[in-house]
């Protein structure tokens, strides 16, 4: 018998049909990922089995948990339900716990709600959960608030107060999303040992299919609400799963690393040094860029690497060491991380890309001119020009920042996590786009990631960083191959899309 | 701390000079165009004029500090004794009105935002916006209107003093009312507000997905949550709710601070105006004060970066 | 709708203004809403006072928002002691409420509309500088920009080109709030003495003098009361429908 059994699940909101007949199992003890790209209806599915979907949605179909229907209970019942027999992680962290409560008391409170404990009994029980997901134990989580630990430590948190009562079912929505290379290999296998040793059954939401492969016993694949494809993960067929096996090879393609012929420098750091208020952001840092290269910058957050993109643009001025332009003008644009922060939004596309313009006073025919050339680089329409930010999607607002970094013929441009934003299908067509431009206009680029296979399909060249300095830097085949340093090798280690095990059958232990 | 004291040193140099030296001659000012030479002289004399400025305004100050803020030269009384006189009938009606509106007023918001979108929460938002349009010397008239002339059960306003305890009280409670309607209303409008915005947020998801039922988590989360906004705006609020006192002790004819300054105002008793307005700025510097520290005390994410 | 209230009031200016013997007379053909007690038409002086009320709040509007959005927009653009020091200074002068500003002010501009004016636009500057500050301050840590800056914008461009167009919704809300507030403390003013003075009709000094005939006259009493409501319910459903309208969420679907 399953434990969670989902049939024909409908969900229609303000008129639109969002999940779409989904059929879905789950048994004790396995792991099943729910994967797909933003919008379409894996968060919600996640939300209506714990019976919390939008205020004015409408729900279809059977949820059965343990043979008991949800959604023909009663409020009052799916209460009792709730935190006792269904425990649900969010992604954001953050958002997810009161700022005002400390962490050990979020943890303690379903404790006290459904079994009426008094506050010092609910705290020792509570650390007692904390300890089975791994939190530190040196940190006392009653004294500490949401902003004063951590996101793996805010992560562990939630999923201990999810745990606090044992329940069968654990629905994870995008759990590492916000976490770094290292915390979440830690934090996906935590859930690994919750399933083979608690018996706990969970359900990954997650767009990130190569991590849900490492993990997840099942895989299902989502898409405007409907359940497209659903596999074992052992053995993701191209006959029955096409879209499946596509979508992974395309998050795992292993582009043969370009040897670029030596070209000339066009831009030297030497001992960069920066300080953001009174934290040594970046310590004597050292690097080349050559021109019609790309290099890239890998490391976690808080490593020093959007540090080293501000100075390089100019943005900002480092405290120590010097940057040198070998060219009289060089010229450095920009793309961000977030498409839609990047483009002022009662601006159109066109009037965004013809910015870098504005010195060089030319009339307005000769300007919408270079912005229809622009927007044919980078793939789009001329008629994007009219468009405003919020008519077009994620990938094409990131098209149109790349058509305003490239429209002034810059020499370099840095790009700081430019697809990290983006689902998987419209990150390889972007990263294709990138590496087209670059080999046609021989610009420079400085691509900063997390991501170390993204890095692999466009850098040539990569500089790992940690705690704001360089541990390692060469030729990306050498520096992914044969890492130097122990922290590159346990970067690459983390790494799903680059690890080798997602392919090969998995041993008895998961 | 230092920055509080800063504050009041700033405000009582810009008290000086918007009194002292922005009008020109004070003496010249109190006894008119028409005044006879030797008599402004004297008048200078007395009232320290003939000395430097820096030493008038060093007289001034060590004055605040010490308590001393100088004789009315309309009642020849030191103002600081004619401002004790009249404090125990604004402070006890400043206090009564803002307990008054915390208890009318977040309860409001609180049910408004609880039924969002039913009869319920439409007639608080209505009413909330007709109390927020209504100047409150007038709501003040209307309650006279009712209370006093036509069904007589309370006093149309002056005030008996304390030793008659009950008259007293029955004289402050339409002023009380009359200062705390618009205040309520801007409390339930903020408290509405800051509830609806929680509600939306993942940490009440999260909540209810503990078991918590809505109203345990309103109750639990977003309502301490809502209270951040809610304290900071009283506080903003306090100098309006001084305004307020002043301008509504003289629709009742209340013996406070208010009658004191308007009376000193058309007498040009630049003491009594001096030393009464450094009052009500110093308290409202002092309130402001006071909130952050009690949005210290709420909000843990203010007390690490200090 | 809501504007329906408002281009009644200014529009129907009735420039009756008339000392006969026929004081406290009830409603009648010749007047709709009866005199006053010194034979003046109450409608007419009613009306009469909306041009009081209006250029009051409208003027002092016009300083607060005139001076206090530059400068909120200048502090938020850099983290330096310039932001700082303009940001103390605004606190400050808040703690000086309209009416002790117009107390101090007194002797200097003496009684009359340009004092109102001054304390309440005085007033107004924080509220402004606030508002501009709290909004632009996100924006200039946008990505875009920076993109501005790398495309060789200096800073005043920026703030005149990106920022300002994009607060400008919340100013509008925020002035059509402030109006409202404008004419609450006008009429609070003017019926202490400090504001509009007697031969100039002004809604709050008809009630300081309606207040002695409140048991004989309560119309006195009740109509410059309903004038003052009407004019502020205006403007803050003006407000209302503004910040709707504005609203990106609500106008896109």
């Amino acid at each position: 018998m399953a434990l969670l059994d989902i049939k024909g699940l409908s969900l229609t909101l303000n008129g639109r049909r969002l999940l779409d007949g989904l059929n879905l199992t789950l048994e004790s003890g396995k792991i099943v990922g729910l994967v797909g790209a933003s919008g379409s209806g894996k968060s919600l599915t996640a939300r209506s089995i714990i019976g919390l979907p939008p205020k004015a949605a409408a729900l279809s179909g059977t949820i059965l948990l343990n043979d008991t229907s949800l959604l023909t209970l009663s409020e009052k019942k799916l209460g009792h339900i709730r935190g006792r027999d269904i425990g649900i992680v969010f992604q954001d962290s953050a958002a997810a716990f009161d700022p005002l409560m400390t962490i050990g008391d979020h943890v303690a409170e379903p404790l006290r709600w459904h079994l009426g404990l008094d506050q010092k009994a609910a705290r020792i029980e509570a650390r007692r959960v904390l300890d089975r997901t791994e939190f530190p134990a040196d940190i006392d989580a009653f004294a500490r608030y949401p902003h004063e630990i951590s996101g793996g430590q805010r992560q562990r948190a939630m999923i201990a107060a999810a745990l606090a009562l044992s329940p069968k079912l654990l629905l994870a929505d995008e759990p590492t999303t916000a976490l770094d290379v290292t915390t979440e290999a830690s934090i996906l296998n935590l859930f690994l040992k919750l399933a083979r040793e608690e018996g706990i059954g969970i359900l990954l939401v997650s767009h990130d299919l190569p991590a849900v492969a490492t993990l997840a016993d099942h895989i299902a694949l989502i898409e405007e609400g409907k359940i497209i494809e659903a596999s074992d993960t052992k053995n993701i067929d191209a006959k029955y799963s096409p879209r499946l096996r596509a979508l992974l090879e395309s998050a795992m393609a292993e582009n043969a690393v370009l040897e670029m012929k030596q070209s000339e420098v066009i831009l030297r750091g030497r001992h960069l040094s920066f300080s953001y208020q009174k934290k040594r952001a970046l310590d004597d840092v050292s690097f080349e860029l050559r021109s019609g290269e790309c290099l890239g910058i890998v490391g976690q957050s808080g490593s020093g690497k959007s540090t080293l993109a501000r100075l390089i643009t100019g943005l900002a001025k480092p405290l120590a060491g010097q940057l040198e332009a070998l060219q009289s003008l060089c010229q450095v644009q920009m793309v961000f991380q977030d498409p839609a922060g990047s483009l002022n939004p009662r601006w159109t596309l066109g009037q965004s890309i013809a910015e870098p313009l504005h010195a060089e006073a030319l009339d307005s025919a000769a300007q919408s001119q270079r912005v229809t050339l622009a927007l044919q680089e980078v793939g789009l329409d001329p008629n994007f020009a009219e468009r405003y930010p919020h008519q077009v999607s994620g990938g094409q607002a990131q098209r149109a920042a790349i058509a305003r970094a490239i429209i002034s013929k810059p020499d370099i441009v840095v790009l700081d996590e430019p697809v990290s934003a983006l689902d998987i299908g419209v990150r390889a067509q972007i990263l294709d786009l990138l590496d087209g431009l670059r080999q046609q206009h021989g610009i420079a680029m400085v691509f900063i990631t997390h991501d170390l296979g993204v890095a692999r399909r466009v850098a040539n060249h990569l500089l790992v960083m940690k705690d704001g300095k360089v541990v390692e830097q060469g030729p990306t085949g050498r520096v992914l191959v044969e890492p130097a340093d122990a922290y590159t090798r346990s970067l690459v280690e983390a790494s799903p899309s680059l690890s080798h095990k997602v392919f090969a059958p998995r041993g008895s232990e998961g | 701390m230092i920055g509080l004291v800063a504050t009041l040193a700033v405000a009582s140099i810009l008290v000086f000079f918007m009194l002292q030296i922005l009008p020109g001659d004070p003496a010249q000012l109190i006894l008119g165009t028409g005044a006879r030479p030797d008599t402004l002289l004297a008048l200078r004399h007395e009232m320290g004029l003939d000395q430097p400025l820096l030493t008038r305004f060093f007289q001034w100050v060590s004055g605040l500090l010490s308590g001393n803020l100088g004789m009315s030269h309309t009642y020849h009384v030191p103002v600081a004794t004619l401002i004790a006189e009249r404090l125990p009938v604004s402070l006890p009606l400043a206090i009564v009105s803002l307990v008054l509106a915390v208890l009318l007023g977040i309860p409001g918001g609180l049910i408004a935002a609880m039924n969002k979108d039913t009869w319920l929460d439409r007639a608080v938002r209505i009413k909330t916006q007709l109390l927020l349009a209504i100047p409150n010397f007038w709501l003040a008239m209307l309650l006279v209107f009712i209370f006093a002339i036509t069904f007589h059960w309370l006093p149309a306003g002056g005030f008996s003093g304390w030793s008659n305890g009950w008259n007293a009280i029955r004289s402050l409670i339409l002023p009380a009312f009359a200062l705390a309607a618009p205040q309520a209303a801007i409390l339930t409008r903020v408290t509405r507000g800051a509830l609806l915005e929680n509600l939306e947020d993942t940490y009440m998801i999260a909540a209810r997905a503990r078991g918590l039922s809505q109203n345990a988590a309103i109750f639990r989360h977003a309502l301490p949550n809502a209270m951040i906004p809610v304290v900071s705006i009283m506080g903003l609020q306090f100098s309006f709710l001084l305004a307020g006192t002043i301008i509504i002790e003289n629709v009742f004819y209340l013996p406070g601070l208010g009658r004191l300054i308007f009376q000193a105002v058309n007498q040009r008793d630049l003491a009594v105006v001096g030393g009464a307005s450094m009052l009500l700025i110093a308290s409202v510097i002092i309130v402001t004060f006071l909130v952050d520290l009690a949005a210290l005390a709420i909000d843990p994410r203010l007390r690490r970066r200090s | 709708m809501c504007i329906a209230f408002l281009s009644l009031m200014p529009w129907m200016k009735d420039p009756t203004f008339i000392q006969v013997g026929e004081k406290l007379h009830a409603p009648s053909v010749d007047h709709w809403l009866g005199t006053d007690q010194l034979g003046r038409d109450l409608f007419g002086l009613t009306m009469r006072g909306t041009v009081a009320s209006l250029l009051v709040a409208i003027a002092a509007v016009g300083i607060g928002a005139g001076i206090g959005v530059p400068l909120g927009l200048v502090a938020s653009a850099r983290e330096n002691w310039l932001s700082q020091a303009i940001m103390r200074a605004n606190d400050f002068i808040f703690a000086f409420p309209a009416l002790v500003i117009a107390i101090l002010l007194h002797d200097t501009v003496g009684a009359g509309m340009l004092n109102a004016i001054l304390a309440i636009g005085i007033f107004n500057i924080p509220v402004f500088a606030r508002v501009s500050f709290n909004r632009a301050q996100s924006i200039w840590t946008l990505d875009f920009i920076h993109a501005s800056r790398l495309a060789g914008r200096h800073e005043l461009s920026i703030a005149i080109r990106h920022a300002l167009p994009l607060i400008l919704g919340t100013i509008i809300i925020q002035i059509t709030i402030q109006l409202g507030l404008g004419i609450l403390a006008e009429a609070g003013l003017s019926y202490v003495g400090l504001g509009v003075t007697p031969p100039t009709p002004s809604w709050g000094r008809m009630l300081n003098e309606a207040q002695t005939f409140i048991g004989i006259a309560p119309r006195m009493v009740l109509v410059p009361g309903i004038a003052i409501v009407l004019a502020v319910l205006g403007f803050t459903l003006l407000g209302d429908a503004l910040s709707e309208w504005l609203d990106p969420r609500k106008r896109r679907s």
